[in-house]
């Protein structure tokens, strides 16, 4: 019979001999049926995900915005100019602008510069 | 010459097969292939798995959704030669999963631990020794457990084991030494009575 120190740590050696004997449980017999069974009934894997059906845009009617535009380009190109679509002119916003500061001109903005400011 | 041409399920000895040409085979779902597999691992897994849990009742459901997820999934595995690696981290993730959600049932079992007031007549019970032993396991924390598991009672290599858990060697040797000194600390002077009982019964 081995003589076993009382107070020490177990050694590695006495560590591994009771090891030995921890449990080694086994699966149950019908362990592979089992989970045979269970494959058959398993869906086949897809790694593609679908997505889901979008509904179907008439192609003329996608279309006519892109016409319309299209139209409008070539109008605007053949004129030459955009103005008589605009509420105003630039040259009405300039003079809207200085009418609202009470200056005559921009000229007489040049006191606003940064040295002046500070 | 030699041609390596691919197994069909007409021609297969799938029990001779490697594991990567039964990989293959199961990705193209043969389930003769995949059985070949399941015979080859599943003890191991279980076992993993039961130690991981302390024992419980649904280790035999761990395993079987550990092989399902090979299945459903053989892409998942890159290399043929991890796949026992791959395997058994699947099983203690899927464990530790479970018992994170209701950690209460982790500590079922582990509850008697090196209890140092037994009866003489029942330290003379060699089943007592391992009961005592595996609460004494179970009672470790998760990740040396499973180091213990892996190396101590599946004999993988530190390098395999490592891979396994997906830690460096080194950490993995870290979790085995705190592991054994934990076993050393939980058994104590109990661990002696126990060695004492297995000698005076001849081991």
């Amino acid at each position: 019979m081995a003589n076993f120190e009382k107070d020490t740590e177990l050694s590695d050696i006495e560590l591994d001999r009771l090891l030995q004997h921890a449990s080694t449980p086994l699966p149950r017999n019908d362990f592979e049926e089992r989970l045979l069974a269970k494959l058959t009934s398993t869906a086949v894997p897809t790694n593609v995900i679908t997505f889901p059906k979008r509904k179907k845009i008439s192609l003329w009617l996608a279309s006519l915005p892109l016409a319309a535009s299209l139209l409008l380009g070539v109008w605007l190109g053949a004129n030459g100019t955009a103005a008589e679509f605009l509420p105003f002119t630039t040259e009405s916003v300039s003079q809207n602008d200085t009418a609202l500061l009470g200056t005559q001109s921009t000229d007489e903005l040049d006191f606003l510069t940064e040295d002046n400011l500070s | 010459m030699m041609i390596d041409r691919p197994m069909t399920p007409q021609s297969a000895n799938w029990q001779t097969a490697t594991d990567a040409v039964l990989l293959a085979a199961s990705a193209q779902r043969n389930q003769q292939a995949f059985a070949v597999l399941v015979q080859r691992y599943h003890v191991p897994v279980y076992r993993v798995a039961w130690r991981l849990n302390g024992g419980h009742a649904d280790t035999d459901d761990i395993a079987q959704e550990t092989f399902l997820k090979l299945w459903n999934n053989p892409g998942q595995l890159r290399e043929a030669a991890a796949l026992k690696g791959w395997l058994m981290r699947v099983a203690s993730n899927l464990v530790m999963d479970r018992y994170r959600r209701k950690p209460m049932l982790e500590l079922e079992h582990a509850e008697d631990v090196a209890d140092e007031a037994v009866s003489a007549p029942a330290m003379l019970d060699q089943s007592y020794v391992t009961k005592m032993i595996d609460a004494a396991i179970a009672s470790l924390p998760d990740r040396q457990k499973l180091a213990l598991a892996l190396v101590h009672f599946e004999h993988m290599t530190n390098i395999a084991a490592a891979a396994a858990m997906e830690i460096s060697v080194d950490a993995l040797e870290s979790l085995l030494a705190r592991a054994r000194r934990g076993l050393k600390e939980k058994l104590g002077a109990g661990g002696r009575q126990l060695l004492a009982t297995l000698a005076t019964q001849g081991e």
